[in-house]
């Protein structure tokens, strides 16, 4: 699932309290995308260490000043490279991450003129001593925020790359002081490792983010579908109570149907949205289940052949989306179908157990586009996520039969 | 049949039914299409002084009330009835299938709630005025249970692909057309397995009967002051 990042401005007043709280970061994470937090995390993390690094540079200046081919324009690199990296804060907080363009790649350009710069300006550049400045702590953060801004894992392998080449031909070319070998090459491996592990780290900091805000997203769509299903079958028994057309006969069976679906209602309305969804209780038998379903319908005769699934255990998942849509059978039939008397049957055997229901209403073309959300969504598409097949038999005049089966495979359920 | 019909085809019945509006109301001519309600009593007694020349007798299963705490019923007014040679359609609201299978033990030949239909109702009372035995719904459910524990033996292939159907709430109109058979073709397999379903509450002991159809002993003794 693609995940638009959305920029918000962040005043200085609420980047001083969010970095100072950071644990306000996790504990709002179920208020806001997961993404959007972990790219605001690593927008932190760069802050800190960039200020860090700008503070290097600040207390590494005086004493560098003493040994550079030139004090104006070891100042003026300086300079540029505070200015810059304020700058470069100053966006990153507004914008609440790290952006590759243009300061990503900006950030790598003044990085590499820091490293040529100081190769020419300081001659003990290239000795590995405290002399040689602040420009190579810089070139390690600015590697590993590279790593950061790209967001491509591939492609985040570069700027690193380059910062160490950078480095390496500095110093082995443009230095012309005391070269320190192994200092120059572990330097080069500091870099470029450091741009790559942050590199990595972005990768499945963010890979972890979008899972979780996939997740997420399924959750707030299943409750929507939750929602749907509890409430969608309410709305017509309250349209049917307040309709004055509906049969006085019918209002006993409706007021037993409403009493059911307050308390239905209730709980569902104990679970936020978004959350995982209710505690589903435990395992019942079919048999419950069917005779809760049909229990306070009037006006209509039903019979109950169901003695040949008395063994038939249930998950608790699927008790309750049994429970759900033969209500929802039920109820249809009770206010559409006209019908006079209702059968429900079931049987099991070794392999599998079967329920249908039968009526002698009115009966309907039996074709997909004829069942609506009640028949289509609530009945067959949300016991089809269970395993239960559905088949619908049904013509104008000749009632309808509808047959749901199950093996007992499909998610361990026993005879 | 309808009341047009000439009274030669007019079923003649008599009501056992212990509510003074339910009788009034099935004396009423055309209340009943086709049947023909000549007399409508609160006890069995006037059908066991004499004998009476009707087809039906419609038989409720209670007929017990404080004005007649001491009226023969359940299992004892069929027998009685059954003895004196009418047939006897029960029209009850007992629900418990073991129940009714037993009144048909008994001697009762057809079941009919009283939530059912008037056509479905007619339907039966004719059947049972004929001499016929009726399988009900909840009947159709007993029988495939018992046929399923073995106790209703050598079934046809077509018989239980009938009561399968017939289970399930299908009736012979549907079913014929499912089974490619003719309608009285499944008619007759529906009064074949009302025979037998007869028979076998009939003849069975209650024991045998708790066990088949998973009910705990003694249930059938003391759960119904029916029998």
């Amino acid at each position: 699932m693609r995940r638009v990042s959305r920029s918000r401005s962040l005043s200085f007043r609420q980047l001083l309290i969010e970095l100072l709280r950071i644990d306000r970061l996790t504990a709002q994470s179920w208020a806001r995308d997961a993404s959007e937090v972990a790219e605001r995390g690593m927008m932190i993390i760069f802050v800190m260490t960039r200020l860090v690094i700008m503070a290097s540079i600040i207390l590494a200046t005086p004493s560098i000043l003493g040994n550079t081919r030139s004090a104006p324009m070891t100042i003026i690199l300086g300079g540029s490279a505070l200015a810059y990296s304020a700058l470069m804060i100053i966006a990153a907080i507004k914008q609440r991450e790290l952006r590759a363009a243009p300061w990503g790649y900006a950030d790598v350009a003044v990085c590499c003129v820091a490293l040529v710069g100081s190769a020419v300006l300081f001659p003990q550049f290239a000795d590995g001593g405290p002399a040689a400045g602040w420009a190579g702590p810089y070139a390690v953060n600015a590697a590993a925020a590279s790593g950061v801004w790209t967001r491509r894992y591939v492609r985040s392998l570069v700027a690193p790359c380059l910062v160490g080449g950078v480095y390496l031909f500095s110093c082995l070319v443009l230095s012309s002081g005391r070269k320190d070998y192994p200092a120059i090459a572990g330097f080069v491996l500091v870099c470029t490792a450091f741009g790559i592990a942050a590199a990595a780290f972005a990768y499945f900091w963010r890979h972890l983010a979008r899972t979780s805000d996939e997740y997420r997203d399924i959750l707030v769509r299943e409750e929507k579908k939750r929602a749907d299903l509890n409430i969608h079958p309410i709305i017509g028994l309250l349209r049917a109570l307040a309709d004055p057309e509906t049969r006085a006969g019918q209002l006993p069976g409706l007021r037993s149907e409403a009493a059911f679906a307050t308390g239905q209602l209730r709980e569902f309305l104990k679970v936020p949205p978004g959350l995982p969804a209710r505690d589903a209780g435990s395992a019942r038998q079919l048999e419950q289940v069917l005779r809760e379903a049909s229990a306070g319908l009037t006006g209509i005769r039903v019979v109950r052949n169901i003695g040949l699934a008395r063994s038939v255990d249930l998950s608790p998942e699927l008790a309750t989306a049994m429970q759900d849509a033969l209500r929802v059978l039920l109820m249809n039939v009770t206010l559409h179908a006209n019908a006079t008397k209702l059968v429900m049957h079931a049987s099991a055997d070794d392999q599998s157990w079967e329920v249908t229901v039968h009526d002698n209403g009115q009966g309907f073309e039996s074709v997909p586009a004829s069942f609506g959300y009640g028949l289509g969504t609530q009945v067959i598409d949300e016991l089809g996520r269970h395993g239960v097949n559905v088949i619908v038999w049904s013509r104008p005049g000749e009632g309808c039969l509808i047959t749901m089966t199950r093996s007992h495979e499909e998610g361990g359920n026993s005879i | 049949m309808n009341q047009d019909e000439s009274p030669a085809h007019t079923v003649r019945a008599v009501l056992i039914e212990n509510h003074t509006f339910m009788r009034q109301g099935l004396l009423e001519p055309g209340a009943l299409p086709g049947i023909n309600v000549v007399a409508a009593y609160d006890t069995i007694d006037p059908l066991l002084n004499r004998h009476v020349d009707i087809d039906l007798v419609i038989l409720d299963l209670h007929l017990r009330s404080v004005h007649q705490p001491d009226a023969t019923q359940g299992k004892a007014a069929i027998r009685a009835l059954s003895g004196a040679g009418y047939n006897i359609c029960l029209y009850t609201e007992e629900e418990h299938d073991w129940v009714l299978g037993l009144c048909m033990g008994f001697g009762a030949s057809g079941i009919v709630n009283k939530s059912d239909t008037q056509e479905d109702t007619v339907d039966a009372f004719m059947r049972v005025a004929r001499g016929e035995r009726v399988l009900s719904d909840v009947l159709a459910g007993t029988a495939e249970l018992l046929a399923h524990h073995g106790q209703l033996k050598e079934l046809t292939d077509r018989e239980q692909q009938y009561l399968h159907l017939r289970a399930r709430g299908l009736g012979p109109s549907e079913i014929s057309k499912r089974l490619f058979v003719r309608e009285d073709t499944a008619a007759k397999a529906s009064r074949k397995l009302a025979d037998r379903l007869a028979g076998y509450f009939g003849t069975t002991n209650f024991a045998d009967i708790e066990r088949a159809m998973g009910l705990a002993p003694g249930d059938i003794l003391y759960r119904s002051e029916l029998l």
